[in-house]
């Protein structure tokens, strides 16, 4: 902000003209553009980059170094064993084994693997829908706009977990499969916040300036729509990975998500109940995986909006 | 107010249909037939099978079913079919695996999903709007602070797994201790003498560990809103001006700022109660409580499909009707919104 006054004193002499333009180098490396500074004011934000950490670990841990790992400790994630079934915490096995002598850690190791990839590929579907379903009813209005909003409100009105579990029922989905489902059916909260935005920002001037000079409506959506959308999507990313991962679990705790022997950090409580004097141990470590893992989502999505957010940057 | 109302209701008849034909089609799409899982064994003809089909309508084209099951077949006199009088006229038909009417098993198990979803409601927002408007009085503090984290925390918390930590610490461990154990489910004690009256003191502490835990999303949503809303009004001016007039502060905050804040906390009365009906899903599962969301969950298990299709009906009933009070609320809170 100095820096943009200070250029406009610029003096006639060649002194003058050389400090000119000493500060208009100034000026592009002190006025960072909205991405810039949202980078910036994340980068401050010591609570976010701390989830972000704990998730990336978890993420690299689950996804990459499951194999290896396992590999070296010499489990395997689906070999059972029922003479040491519900045996606590060994050597062998450091977080003990299940009912039917699973190594419990190679479990979390590769039920993690799924339960994040559930996460981020559905939120990626819930992303993408949103965002077209969104720019589309608030670009065209009227007809269209009422189409889509009567649709949103009718499946809004059947509660999502009853959608959920009677589709994942019927059709025994697959890991994939699931992910698609949950993408296909939660997508409405975000093209709903999509479509105000589209709306707020379709009554701009600018917008009615590029749309006189007659700029056809792709580029206009591309150009001037879009970016002013995007940073909302990606503000409830990270809330919407999360939520996704508490239905996946919360669908096969049930024993309607993703079949075993598959594991995910769900499945893996889904006979928890008839362990609580057995095998304690079963019960609580993955419940722990999924808290944690949320927690950092969600951590991360306040830091998001707080980075993104140009009116909500420093008010907390 | 009675327009407004009326209005809306004739609005949510065309959404009600959505639901149906929606519902209906995802049950009905799905592979495999109940017919075929009932009858399994070897002995019973393709004969008998169709003619069960027929009986039961489901030879019918999909249309057809679907008006069937909207607006019953009684009129038609057909001996071969089982009459029915259809959703519109109060019949959900009959469980195919119970044989017996789906408004019948809805009726014994209404009152215990509504009790635990109210107690759930009404924990959530008595907690969830003093917390935040405590926690915006003392804005940066250490109850602020903590409340904030707390409510991150809870929601990041499956609610099926606090259920079931829940049961382990305090059901199952504490009666290894000897310690004083709630139960680790079921609505009231069964008692080898049958019938054992009504026990309030057994009913609560059957009632509240399952409607607290169903309550923790409520009451998380309910305080940081809260504590936001209340943030914002108390900057503007009619608040300076309570305040340069001398009222307590506490008058301020719980008379003048919390009317204010309160209003865009009733609008998500609406969405609140659609998350605990999904919640009551699975609470009830963990808990064995005997309600609804129980009862669905069976049915899905054995594919009936009236149960299921019945499960969607009330479920979507209760979410228009959930949005309605929302909207009402809304208005009784603040006069400036006409419901018009």
């Amino acid at each position: 902000m100095e820096a943009m006054i200070s250029s406009d004193s610029g003096g006639s002499s060649a002194r003058d003209r050389a400090r000119a333009r000493q500060v208009r180098i100034d000026l592009t490396r002190e006025v960072p553009g909205y991405w810039e500074s949202a980078f910036h004011a994340l980068r401050r934000d010591r609570l976010t980059i701390a989830a972000f950490a704990v998730l990336l670990v978890m993420a690299i841990v689950c996804v990459v170094l499951s194999g290896p790992l396992t590999n070296a400790l010499q489990v395997d994630p689906n070999a059972t064993d029922p003479f040491i079934a519900f045996e606590g915490p060994s050597r062998d096995h450091p977080l003990g084994v299940d009912q039917v002598g699973r190594d419990q850690l190679a479990r979390l190791l590769y039920g993690g693997r799924v339960s994040l990839g559930i996460g981020f590929f559905a939120a990626f579907i819930i992303m993408t829908l949103g965002l077209a379903v969104g720019t589309t009813a608030g670009l065209y209005g009227r007809f269209v706009d009422d189409a889509i909003m009567w649709f949103i409100n009718t499946l809004n009105s059947i509660p999502f977990i009853l959608l959920l579990l009677i589709v994942s029922l019927l059709f025994r989905p697959s890991a994939f499969t699931l992910t698609v489902f949950i993408g296909l059916l939660s997508w409405t909260d975000i093209s709903r916040i999509v479509r105000g935005q589209v709306m707020q920002v379709k009554e701009m001037e600018y917008v009615t300036a590029a749309h006189a000079i007659g700029v056809p409506t792709f580029k206009m959506v591309a150009r001037h729509l879009l970016p002013n959308v995007v940073p909302v999507v990606i503000i409830f990313s990270a809330q919407v990975i999360g939520g996704v991962i508490l239905v996946e679990s919360a669908l096969s705790f049930l024993g309607l998500g993703v079949q075993p022997p598959t594991a995910t950090w769900g499945n893996m409580l889904n006979k928890a109940q008839s362990y609580f004097t057995l095998g304690p141990h079963l019960v609580v470590w993955p419940g722990l995986f999924i808290t944690i893992t949320v927690l950092c989502l969600y951590v991360i999505g306040d830091g998001l909006r707080d980075a993104l957010d140009p009116t909500m940057r420093g008010a907390r | 107010m009675t327009r407004y109302v009326i209005r809306r209701l004739l609005q949510a008849i065309p959404t009600f249909l959505g639901i149906t034909v929606l519902t209906f089609v995802i049950v009905h799409s799905a592979p495999g037939d109940p017919i075929l899982q009932q009858t399994w064994n070897p002995r019973i003809s393709g004969a008998t099978r169709e003619e069960m089909r027929s009986r039961l309508g489901m030879d019918q084209p999909l249309v057809v079913q679907y008006v069937v099951w909207l607006v019953g077949n009684d009129w038609q006199n057909n001996p071969d079919v089982l009459p029915r009088r259809g959703l519109l006229r109060g019949d959900f038909g009959s469980s195919l695996i119970e044989k017996r009417p789906v408004g019948e098993m809805i009726g014994e198990r209404l009152g215990a999903t509504l009790l635990l979803t109210a107690t759930a409601t009404v924990i959530g927002y008595s907690l969830g709007i003093p917390i935040g408007v405590y926690a915006a009085v003392t804005q940066g503090g250490l109850f602020d602070n903590v409340s904030r984290v707390l409510s991150v925390l809870f929601n990041a918390i499956p609610g099926f797994w606090l259920s079931l930590i829940v049961i382990l610490v305090f059901a199952v461990k504490f009666r290894e201790w000897g310690l004083p154990a709630i139960p680790s489910g079921g609505m009231y004690t069964l008692s080898a003498g049958g019938e054992r009256g009504f026990d309030l003191c057994d009913r609560l502490i059957h009632l509240l560990p399952p409607a607290l835990i169903l309550a923790t999303a409520p009451i998380a949503t309910v305080s940081r809103l809260m504590r936001t809303q209340v943030l914002e009004v108390i900057r503007q001016d009619y608040i300076r001006s309570a305040r340069a007039r001398g009222l307590y502060e506490r008058t301020i905050y719980f008379r003048h700022a919390m009317r204010n804040a309160l209003i865009p906390v009733a609008t998500i009365l609406g969405p609140t109660l659609t998350g605990l009906v999904g919640g009551a899903v699975i609470t009830e599962t963990v808990w064995s409580w005997p309600g609804l969301g129980r009862l669905f969950v069976n049915a899905n298990f054995q594919r009936d499909y009236p149960v299921i299709l019945a499960g969607f009906v009330i479920g979507a009933v209760g979410v228009i009707l959930g949005n309605l009070l929302s909207d009402m609320m809304y208005a009784f809170i603040d006069p400036r919104v006409r419901l018009e």
